[in-house]
């Protein structure tokens, strides 16, 4: 490595005023440009790890998470590709029904805030979290658990029932179909989770999940990326 | 082909005298860019503590959705070792969570003001750090890139323009930074390095591909701010438009370096991601990214034009 001082101001910092300063000493070149090098090789190893990582990605990615988990440069799976268009990737919201509501089709949605703001994305990502983990009974049902616990004991509900709900994309030979064409008609969602929610008189909160809800087959569709 | 035969003498010159390496990291420039970016990843920063607000104690409180246990094992803390440190793990009551969102709203919000620069923007990368990983499961696209902009911010003398501290201070504010400049250019190279990520993987499905995405992006009635679905009959402009947007980014990445072609990919750039922003809904995330593109204008031309604004 040239160690030599950068004694003028790049091209990019232009003639146009400040005045210059010298660069760094030649031993804190070298100090910088071997963290570089180690900072860059993590990070592209786990932000390459992000979609479909081989056992290698992941091995290389654990051996590297005390540095990129602690300060976030681990992407996690976050799907940066913002859409593929599969069952997966889907809107999910989770809903509650309460007292008064429980044998009617009343059903509110847990999440809060503006469309815009992320204090809303919030709930639809936990919401996926938990259409995620659906074949998992203990998971789901600890997960089940503790939204009906934060409703019954931070918003004072009577939560009787929750659930989580994929909506579906509607492909786009539908929509011009004034039948089916409804991208809120009833056969665009599924119920992926659906609990009974029981209070004790401690306050403590249990849920029951229920094991066949009224799901809704995903309709096969011509067009659209079932994967 | 002009543009490219310049770019390449100015490459070679600088390689044949092996200066290219301290010229490209250490060189000195102006610091009103990281001041600015400063101002605006702090603000974006507190907005993002401020959003945490009303649902603090039903997130993390005790009997909230996310107890401490629950995260535990969805993160993977039962059958492993993992590193996401925070705070708020200390305590599930609502008197010292509020306390602890306080000092976030601080932090941040000194940062953005530019009071005690270097120390608001390391504390407010904690802050940051410390929301994110008290829950993972329910944090989006924009984190990631809140961190690492905040991350590299703690390198650069932040504070010497456009601050409280700059406005206190009796040292020169024209003075160069070598410090700015290699901030900068980790900013630079972990945006170039996002955008490949992302537009490689978009085309790992045929939505991309097929131009169908952006369709597809318009569909989602729960999500989307704007619904385009009423172009239904016009096919070509939503394959354009995906096509446009995998093309930006592949140019973000790549071209990007290519000084003369920057200002028109910076706006183009800039017009992908607030249609982004619009069809996805992730109004922070496409207005981060805007904001981190800005790491790639020359920071003296960014002077004369924050020079300009100021006299007008």
């Amino acid at each position: 490595m040239n160690s030599r001082n950068p004694k003028t101001a790049d091209d990019e910092a232009a003639s146009t005023g400040p005045s210059a300063s010298t660069g760094p000493s030649a031993s804190t070149q070298t100090a910088l440009t071997l963290f570089v090098v180690i900072h860059f090789f993590c990070v592209v190893t786990v932000m390459s790890s992000n979609y479909s990582p081989s056992p290698l990605q992941q091995r290389l990615t654990k051996v590297f998470a005390v540095y990129t988990q602690t300060f976030n440069f681990d992407l996690n799976y976050t799907p940066y590709h913002l859409t593929h268009a599969t069952d997966q990737d889907v809107d999910h919201a989770l809903q509650y029904a309460t007292e008064s509501e429980a044998d009617g089709q009343t059903w509110r949605d847990v999440s809060k805030g503006w469309r815009v703001g992320e204090r809303r994305k919030r709930y639809q990502r936990l919401a996926s979290v938990i259409s995620y983990f659906r074949e998992d009974n203990a998971l789901s049902s600890r997960i089940g658990q503790s939204v009906a616990s934060g409703l019954a004991n931070h918003d004072d509900t009577d939560v009787t029932k929750i659930r989580c709900r994929k909506h579906f994309l509607l492909p786009w030979d539908r929509y011009g179909d004034r039948e089916r064409g409804d991208p809120h008609a009833e056969e665009y969602f599924q119920t992926v989770y659906s609990a009974n929610v029981l209070v004790s008189d401690q306050g403590k909160v249990d849920v029951v999940k229920i094991e066949a809800p009224k799901d809704v087959a995903r309709p096969k569709l011509k067009g659209s990326n079932s994967q | 082909m002009n543009v490219l035969a310049r770019q390449r003498q100015s490459w070679d010159t600088q390689f044949d005298r092996g200066a290219a390496w301290p010229e490209f990291w250490f060189a000195p420039v102006d610091p009103t860019l990281v001041c600015f970016l400063r101002a605006v990843v702090g603000g974006i920063a507190f907005l993002f503590v401020v959003s945490h607000t009303a649902d603090l104690t039903r997130w993390f409180g005790r009997d909230g959705m996310l107890p401490i246990s629950l995260v535990q094992q969805l993160v993977g803390a039962d059958s492993g070792i993992v590193y996401r440190p925070s705070y708020f793990y200390l305590s599930q009551d609502s008197p010292i969570l509020c306390v602890l969102h306080l000092f976030g709203l601080a932090a941040t919000l000194a940062m953005a003001i530019g009071w005690k620069s270097r120390w608001s923007t390391i504390a407010s990368l904690a802050v940051v750090l410390s929301y994110i990983h008290r829950a993972p499961m329910i944090t989006g696209q924009m984190e990631p890139v809140l961190c690492f902009a905040l991350f590299y911010l703690c390198f650069a003398p932040t504070g010497k323009r456009i601050s409280v501290d700059a406005w206190r201070s009796k040292e020169d504010p024209t003075e160069s930074s070598w410090t700015a400049n290699f901030a900068l250019r980790l900013l630079q190279i972990h945006v170039a390095a996002l955008y490949l990520l992302m537009a490689t993987t978009q085309l790992a499905s045929t939505a991309w591909w097929q131009g169908d995405a952006v369709w597809w992006l318009s569909t989602y009635t729960e999500s989307r701010l704007l619904d385009l679905t009423g172009m239904l009959h016009r096919p070509f402009v939503f394959s354009f438009f995906t096509h446009l947007v995998v093309g930006v980014e592949f140019a973000m990445a790549i071209v990007i370096w290519l000084r003369p072609v920057r200002p028109f990919l910076l706006l183009l750039s800039t017009f992908v991601w607030m249609l982004l922003g619009l069809l996805t809904g992730l109004a922070g995330f496409a207005l981060l990214m805007v904001v981190v593109n800005l790491a790639f204008v020359p920071p003296s031309v960014f002077r004369v034009m924050w020079q300009g604004a100021s006299d007008q």
